[in-house]
């Protein structure tokens, strides 16, 4: 039931966490797509939209954060998931919570199971 | 003030020689009171004067007689002398035949007259324009045989340029020509004077570049030729019967003394420097006179006649523009004003006198010898010359003065600072040493610099020193450490060598400052920098490894899923799974203590507790290799900065790691102190330090690290521990591995500290 | 313009009195952020390192708040994580009880009354001065 798959963009900047995670998921029964930072997925959800938009917040250029603040009130049904394994000037619970504020729904902290993404991704989304 | 005192002294010898009443025995002024009148064309016969005397003679007042009519050249000015009974005379001790002498040595022409009755007897003349004939003398004089002229009158008719004074005198014959050799030789020895003083100011101030010096100069080179020609000198001895050369250099070399004068006195009284605007115009006075001495040959000349009213004028003219400017110059400089005024009041006084005499013609002539105005000219000029060379020699004790207070100022500059100013010989023994002392140098004059400098520091420090200075090569900036007890020192050494010198026999000189705050400031950078570095690279590195560690974990677990069943490769799976985790666990461990903020390591903590921390902070960091081992006893409560212990754990055990060569086992202790503090040891199984690396161990920028150590580590750790009053150990020989041992002294009131602590939090 | 000086102070005063209310429960601050951060993350970053990392802390300082939250009885071990040396932790019965009262919840609901915009100009503003407190900042 091609038509009943379920979207999702994966924004990571590192090759092995991008391909690894697009594996879950698609292992998982989603259609994913890829990019390789907040300005080529910028660019994609301009002509698109997604289910769900997985992104890491620490990236070079457009980073998490900035990428939740430009896409805000542009995509409401599209959920957001962040992941992140801790970069400079912000520590990770403040990065958790500023990534919530702009619009994600929880922040991953890297190494993580993918199966929790993709269960979180699975469960009803919170209202 | 001697100089005051030689001049009132002379002022005062000139005084008594002018106001000297010439009448010695043998001499007799006879111009007293002697009838005399003027022909103002010459037209009358020595007959017709005889005949008519009664009423052409007028008797003058009891002074000599001045006519005060314009000498023309034509113009006879006429004078009858009696002449005093022989008898009288010899008793006066009069022994020989007469001279009779007219004291003018501007008397072109005269001719005597001896008259009895009304009898012309005999004729005698006397004429300026040939000297040989006149018997060469200065002035007229004439021979009179004693019984020729006893009861009778000399009528005298004299042409000339100078004043129609009756300046005449009697004298017994061998008397005057004593007299007279005495005149020649006072003047002679007046010019040869000038000359010499001329000579002297020349060379001074054509030498010293003094434009005062050689005004003086020029005034005495006019003064002297205005004596020459004044004086008959020039016309009678140097070019006989030349009267108009004299006349015309004698108003030129007056007109020259003006210049010269004026400018002189501006320069003196050092106008030039006060009152620029009054200094031009005495310069402006002084070309002025000096273009009037290049026209002056038209008066005589031209017989213009003007000199005779403009002389005074421009004389009187002179004087009071030089008193303008002493009294000018004494509002700043009283002590010079003074001065000038004192070296010039003789020849003022003398000037006064003569104008006195030119301008009230009816006053005549008093018995006075023009000799005291030459000699008044020449105690001046030669006063002032005496001046000019103690104003020399005070200029030089000024800038002897100078020099010495630049050379203190520069003295207590140097003192202000810490710095040290050396030099020394061949022998490198200190010739010379100033500024502040440096601390543990025992720096001496005379003192081996170099010996010194390896009994502070080391002769490894002094060798590379020894060897520039004898090469003679720059040292820039050389830094030395110090050892003293209490704590390290650091000097910092620069030189050059000195080219070949006269006056010293220093070959080489230099600073040594004292650096020790710089370098602290600089490694305290270094070190700040470093861990800022450390910090940042670690915060990006954790977050790339846990990128890198994600899918591992991820993938592995699938994995897994796929191959189930074989309990091997479960194992494998597993092994795995656990190596990934604790590599994330060490990254964050790492992240963490290099993240740890300011406020952490400001934090007071007592010290076991600070170890514990540093310990627990390290070893996440370490690799697996390595074991830290830590045992620790109970110690005294001394409270530290837990930032303090961490980087001195750190420096220390990163040195016990690259030791051992990255694995192997660090032994870490804690136990109390003999004295009550504490001691702190880190202990490795490493190489150990040769004697040579272990004597420069605490150097900062000192580094066996091939890979690029900072060579601050030690360094640090050892300021650090100074700053807790402790101390630093290192026991370590080559194959017997190191053992650093820190020793913290007691804290001070441990309670108080304990409270404050326990408050805060 | 408000001075932002007084946004400061206001901005630090809401932390002193959150803090303070917590001391009421005889936990300091830091205490608190270690239950709620063990009381929300997921079981397997439930470790003492795990929350190091998580608010950029020493490892030491947070080994020790957990020490005293085991001592308290909030916070229980319950094993070690597979077999890597992290030990796990849960929060016990009685720190939810203490969570239920959390200072933070107060603050919470009293800041849903701001409209949309009013929150993303709080978010905004909170993001700024929250920056301004990181290493590395100025």
């Amino acid at each position: 039931m091609p038509e009943n798959k379920q979207t999702a963009l994966v924004v990571e900047d590192v090759l092995t966490v991008r391909e690894s995670l697009r594996m879950a998921l698609e292992g998982a029964g989603l259609e994913v797509s890829c990019a390789e930072n907040g300005r080529e997925a910028l660019e994609m959800l301009q002509t698109r939209s997604f289910d769900v938009l997985v992104t890491d917040m620490w990236m070079p250029e457009v980073d998490g954060l900035r990428l939740l603040k430009e896409i805000r009130g542009t995509h409401p049904e599209m959920r957001v998931f962040g992941i992140t394994g801790g970069g400079p000037k912000l520590t990770i619970e403040a990065m958790s919570s500023l990534a919530q504020i702009w619009g994600a729904e929880r922040v991953f902290l890297k190494p993580f199971d993918d199966d929790e993404l993709i269960d979180a991704i699975q469960a009803a989304p919170r209202v | 003030m001697v100089v005051l005192r030689t001049l009132t002294l002379l002022v005062l010898l000139v005084g008594l020689a002018a106001c000297q009443p010439a009448q010695e025995p043998g001499t007799l002024f006879i111009g007293r009171g002697a009838p005399t009148f003027v022909d103002p064309g010459g037209s009358l016969s020595p007959e017709q004067v005889v005949a008519d005397g009664e009423n052409l003679f007028r008797p003058s007042d009891d002074h000599a007689a001045n006519a005060g009519m314009p000498p023309t050249g034509d113009t006879v000015f006429w004078v009858k002398l009696a002449i005093p009974s022989a008898q009288e005379l010899s008793a006066d001790g009069w022994t020989d035949d007469y001279m009779l002498s007219v004291e003018e040595p501007r008397i072109v022409h005269v001719d005597a007259y001896v008259v009895r009755g009304r009898h012309i007897g005999q004729r005698l003349t006397w004429d300026g324009r040939d000297r040989a004939s006149a018997g060469s003398l200065r002035y007229p004089a004439f021979f009179l045989e004693a019984s020729e002229v006893e009861g009778s009158f000399i009528y005298l008719a004299i042409q000339t340029y100078g004043a129609m004074r009756a300046s005449v005198w009697l004298a017994d014959a061998s008397h005057f020509s004593a007299t007279y050799g005495a005149e020649i030789f006072f003047l002679a020895l007046l010019v040869g004077i000038m000359t010499g003083a001329l000579i002297y100011l020349v060379a001074l101030g054509a030498n010293l570049r003094d434009p005062t010096n050689l005004w003086l100069a020029l005034c005495l080179f006019s003064a002297k030729f205005y004596i020459l020609t004044t004086n008959g000198l020039f016309e009678t001895y140097f070019l006989p019967g030349a009267i108009t050369t004299s006349r015309v250099m004698a108003l030129a070399s007056a007109l020259l003394i003006y210049c010269a004068f004026t400018a002189f006195t501006s320069h003196f009284l050092r106008i030039p420097e006060m009152m620029p605007r009054l200094a031009r115009a005495a310069d402006a006075a002084a070309l002025f006179f000096c273009v009037l001495a290049v026209l002056s040959p038209l008066e005589i000349v031209l017989s213009l006649n003007v000199w005779r009213f403009l002389g005074p004028l421009l004389a009187a003219a002179v004087i009071l523009f030089a008193a303008l400017l002493a009294a000018v110059s004494a509002r700043r400089a009283p002590m010079r004003s003074l001065l000038y005024l004192a070296a010039w009041s003789p020849l003022v006084l003398c000037v006064i006198l003569q104008l006195t005499l030119i301008l009230l013609p009816g006053v005549g002539v008093v018995p006075f010898s023009a000799s005291a105005l030459y000699f008044s000219i020449a105690v001046s000029l030669v006063s002032f010359s005496i001046i000019s060379t103690l104003d020399i020699q005070q200029r030089e004790r000024a800038l002897q003065r100078q020099i010495i207070a630049n050379a203190n100022r520069f003295r207590a500059f140097a003192e202000i600072g810490t710095d040290t100013f050396w030099e020394v010989d061949a022998q490198g023994r200190i010739t010379f040493l100033s500024g502040g002392r440096i601390k543990g140098i025992a720096l001496e004059r005379g003192g081996a610099l170099l010996d010194r400098l390896a009994e502070a520091s080391s002769p490894d420090f002094a060798a590379p020193l020894a060897g520039a200075i004898e090469a003679r090569r720059p040292i820039d900036d050389r830094r030395i450490r110090i050892t003293l007890t209490d704590r390290e020192h650091w000097i910092s050494i620069s030189g050059r060598p000195i080219g070949e010198s006269p006056e010293s026999d220093a070959t080489y000189r230099g600073i040594i400052k004292d650096i020790t705050l710089e370098v602290e400031r600089e490694s305290r950078r270094l070190m700040e920098q470093q861990m800022f570095t450390l910090g940042q690279m670690a915060g990006s590195v954790a977050h790339e490894i846990n990128n890198l560690i994600h899918p591992i974990i991820n993938l592995t677990k699938r994995l897994r899923h796929r191959l189930k069943g074989d309990a091997e490769i479960e194992r494998m799976f597993d092994l795995i799974d656990l190596s990934s985790r604790q590599a994330a666990n060490v990254v964050s461990a790492l992240l963490t203590t290099t993240r740890s903020g300011e406020k952490w390591r400001n934090a007071d903590r007592p010290l076991h507790e600070a170890v514990q921390y540093g310990i627990d902070a390290l070893q996440p960091a370490m690799p697996s290799s390595i074991r830290i081992d830590f045992t620790s006893t109970e110690v005294p409560c001394i409270i530290v900065k837990a930032g303090d212990v961490l980087q001195v754990l750190g420096n220390l055990i990163a040195n016990s790691v690259h030791a051992v060569n990255g694995s192997g086992s660090i032994s870490v202790t804690l136990n109390p102190a003999p004295d009550g503090g504490a001691r702190l040891t880190v202990a490795d199984g490493g190489p150990g330090m040769s004697e040579a690396v272990l004597r420069r161990a605490l150097e900062p920028f000192f580094t066996t690290k091939a890979d690029g150590g900072t060579g601050v580590g030690l360094y640090i750790v050892q300021r650090i521990m100074h700053q807790y009053g402790g101390s630093i150990d290192i026991q370590s020989a080559t194959d017997r591995g190191t053992v650093v041992a820190l020793t913290f002294p007691a804290g001070e009131e441990p309670d108080a500290r304990e409270q404050a602590n326990r408050a805060r939090r | 313009m408000i001075p932002a000086a007084a946004l400061a102070s206001l901005l630090e005063q809401v932390a002193r009195r959150i803090h303070s209310q917590g001391y009421a429960s005889d936990l300091f601050p830091a205490q608190w952020a270690a239950l709620r951060y063990l009381n929300g993350a997921p079981p397997q970053l439930r470790t003492a390192i795990d929350l190091a990392r998580f608010q950029g802390l020493a490892s030491g300082a947070v080994a020790r708040t957990v020490r005293t939250l085991v001592t308290k009885g909030l916070v229980i071990k319950v094993g070690t994580i597979g077999r890597g040396r992290a030990e796990q932790l849960d929060v016990t019965d009685s720190a939810k009880e203490l969570l239920a009262t959390d200072p933070l919840k107060n603050i919470a609901e009293a800041l849903e009354i701001l409209d949309p915009r009013d929150r993303e100009a709080l978010a905004n503003a909170l993001e700024i001065a929250i920056r301004s407190t990181m290493p590395g900042e100025r």
